[in-house]
């Protein structure tokens, strides 16, 4: 399941339909627009399968493990056999732990659920159980989960599907969100930071912003060029702005480490390999993050947490020293948002940005 | 000015209007006549004979997704989409239930010509059980991507892993759509015949295992989305379906 699940969000035949306004090749029928399109396809309701079972995914495999020790697994096999199955590994846990009342708890009844959800909430005693002891017997499950990750860059990169791009952000907060991923976060790569540093600012409209369709094949109406001169809050795309940012302070708040790279410039040249982009981090501070951090503080576009969130971001890049030549950069701007950001986000810029420099 | 109206005043009332208003003027109603009974007991049956037909066990469902007949397949897709897209119904799998999903997990394998099953997949990355495995623990290579379209429309597609086969599947030449166009159709999709109904089966199959994620049914369906891989086992949570069936 988790397979084809990870296997969808490779998936980018995204059809916006639009470009089927213009020159409408022939050999292509209406039916065609309804499959694969930007907002309903394969990859977007992978991602949502993703969402709803975030609590579920269990990189640890402490809490399969409880699963499997407190329900048999093979019980039924014989029964269960389909052609899948034929397919898959299974695990004999008693050929790993060795216990007599293995496998016993639906026998108990309502005691044995009683049982169950002990174990379920009391993270402290799985936390004590050795990883040699479960590792072997879920490492197939582990991995699988931990499949979900490499593609993530990718969704990240999806230009032509906006709600992918949304329901990726929205996924990778669930599971930023999850303590136990904390590990797989902490070795965030450049690349990801990067991304998520340029969805901090994009343009809700024109050829930079998502699915954009050329007007030359399109006459959309609502387009004009008054819109593009419109301020800060008209022009950016909050959506995926406000859970960038999200992301990125809780990210940058798991390590110093990560607090240094996403205050450096990180320059990605599109590599020979079609796939992936190469990332490196310079020695520059990263004044495209500052750029589009500053606005956010006195916007009035988006969620209402937005300033807050980057108020605390901006206090976090500054607890390193190695990011004091981009809050420098900031300096100015900063003090100008004192005026006009609330009292919550005028105090974190006050206390934890600006008396940094004065240290 | 004097007031038309004093406090002293009653409300103007017209005569028996209380009548009208009052819950003890209300008519009770007339207990059904023996033709209206009779009427009632056969639509009751009906419904419930309805109501009987349109549910299917688990097995009827494996055994319809597992069917050589094309309709029986899509006689079964329909009735989990139908079912599970319903928001009042909180419809979930139940007893047996990971045997749709395997059937459903096959389909897929089968329309997109995945013939390895579980097999190169990342579940064999490393068969060694040392306490080295990379692949267990959270690192940098976790979030490697090693997926790459096969861009060349005669390549072989057997030798592929699982990410870079579905790339191939999927992804038009490149995953990355900020280089390349991604309306294009991919190599390996263009120009065959059953493409747009294939693409229409996947996405049918992700919808109903979407739909059961969502809301209630949910903690009753992710165990086994969670466990699908290499187990039959169920989580905590759907033990409480198993306890109210004993």
């Amino acid at each position: 399941m988790l397979r084809i699940l990870t296997g969808s969000l490779y998936f980018r035949n995204f059809y916006t339909g639009k470009e089927f306004r213009g020159a409408k090749p022939p050999e292509r029928d209406e039916g065609d627009l309804t499959v694969g399109n930007s907002s309903n396809n394969i990859c977007l309701h992978a991602i949502n399968a993703f969402h709803n079972m975030a609590s579920f995914l269990d990189i640890t495999g402490r809490k399969v493990f409880l699963d499997l020790y407190l329900l048999d697994g093979d019980i039924d096999v014989d029964k269960s056999q389909t052609k899948a199955a034929k397919f898959a590994e299974s695990v004999d846990i008693k050929s790993v732990v060795k216990a007599d009342l293995y496998g016993r708890i639906q026998g108990m009844g309502w005691a044995g659920l009683h049982v169950a959800k002990n174990f379920n909430a009391k993270d402290d005693t799985l936390s004590k159980l050795p990883e040699g002891l479960f590792r072997p017997a879920v490492k197939n499950y582990v991995r699988a989960s931990l499949a979900l990750f490499p593609s993530l860059f990718g969704i990240l990169r999806v230009r032509s599907s906006r709600t992918v791009v949304v329901a990726g952000l929205e996924m990778i907060i669930l599971l930023v969100d999850n303590p136990d991923n904390s590990e797989v976060f902490l070795h965030t790569p450049d690349s990801i930071l990067a991304q998520l540093i340029n969805l901090l600012y994009l343009p809700r409209l024109g050829p930079d912003s998502l699915e954009y369709v050329d007007p030359i094949i399109n006459s959309v109406s609502r387009v004009s060029a008054m819109k593009l001169l419109g301020g800060y809050d008209m022009s950016v795309d909050y959506e995926v702005r406000d859970r960038s940012v999200e992301i990125l302070q809780k990210i940058t708040s798991m390590s110093d480490n990560l607090k240094i790279r996403a205050g450096r410039k990180i320059l990605i040249t599109p590599s020979n390999s079609c796939t992936v982009d190469v990332s490196k981090t310079t020695d520059f501070p990263c004044t495209r993050l500052f750029d589009a951090i500053i606005p956010m503080l006195t916007t009035r576009s988006g969620r209402e947490h937005t300033p807050l969130f980057a108020a605390k971001l901006l206090a976090q890049l500054a607890c390193v020293e190695e990011n004091r030549q981009g809050i420098m950069y900031s300096e100015r701007r900063v003090i100008n948002a004192l005026s006009l950001a609330n009292k919550e986000v005028t105090q974190i810029l006050i206390k934890d940005v600006l008396k940094k420099l004065d240290e | 000015m004097s007031n038309f109206f004093s406090l002293d005043d009653s409300f103007p009332v017209i005569p028996g209007s209380h009548l009208l208003f009052s819950p003890t003027a209300l008519a009770a109603p007339l207990p059904p006549t023996p033709v209206e009974i009779a009427k009632n007991n056969a639509r009751k049956r009906q419904r419930e004979a309805e109501e009987k037909a349109s549910k299917k066990t688990s097995i009827e469902l494996e055994h319809q997704l597992s069917s050589d007949n094309p309709d029986h397949i899509v006689e079964a897709l329909n009735f989990l989409l139908q079912q599970s897209a319903d928001h009042d119904l909180n419809f979930a799998l139940g007893r047996d239930g990971e045997k749709v999903i395997d059937a459903l997990v096959l389909l897929f394998d089968e329309t997109v010509g995945w013939v390895h099953g579980n097999s190169n997949w990342v579940l064999n990355a490393l068969d060694d059980d040392n306490s080295e495995d990379w692949s267990l623990k959270p690192s940098a290579k976790t979030w490697e991507c090693t997926a790459n379209p096969c861009i060349n429309p005669d390549g072989s597609m057997e030798k592929l892993e699982w990410q870079s086969f579905c790339a191939t599947r999927f992804a038009p030449a490149s995953l990355n759509t900020s280089l390349a166009p991604s309306h294009v159709p991919s190599y390996n999709m263009r120009n065959i015949e059953n493409d747009r109904e294939g693409i229409k089966m996947l996405e049918i199959i992700i919808m109903i295992m979407r739909n059961l994620s969502y809301g209630k049914s949910m903690a009753n369906s992710c165990p086994f989305f969670s466990n699908g891989n290499d187990t039959h086992t169920t989580r905590v949570s759907h033990l409480h379906e198993k306890f109210k069936e004993m």
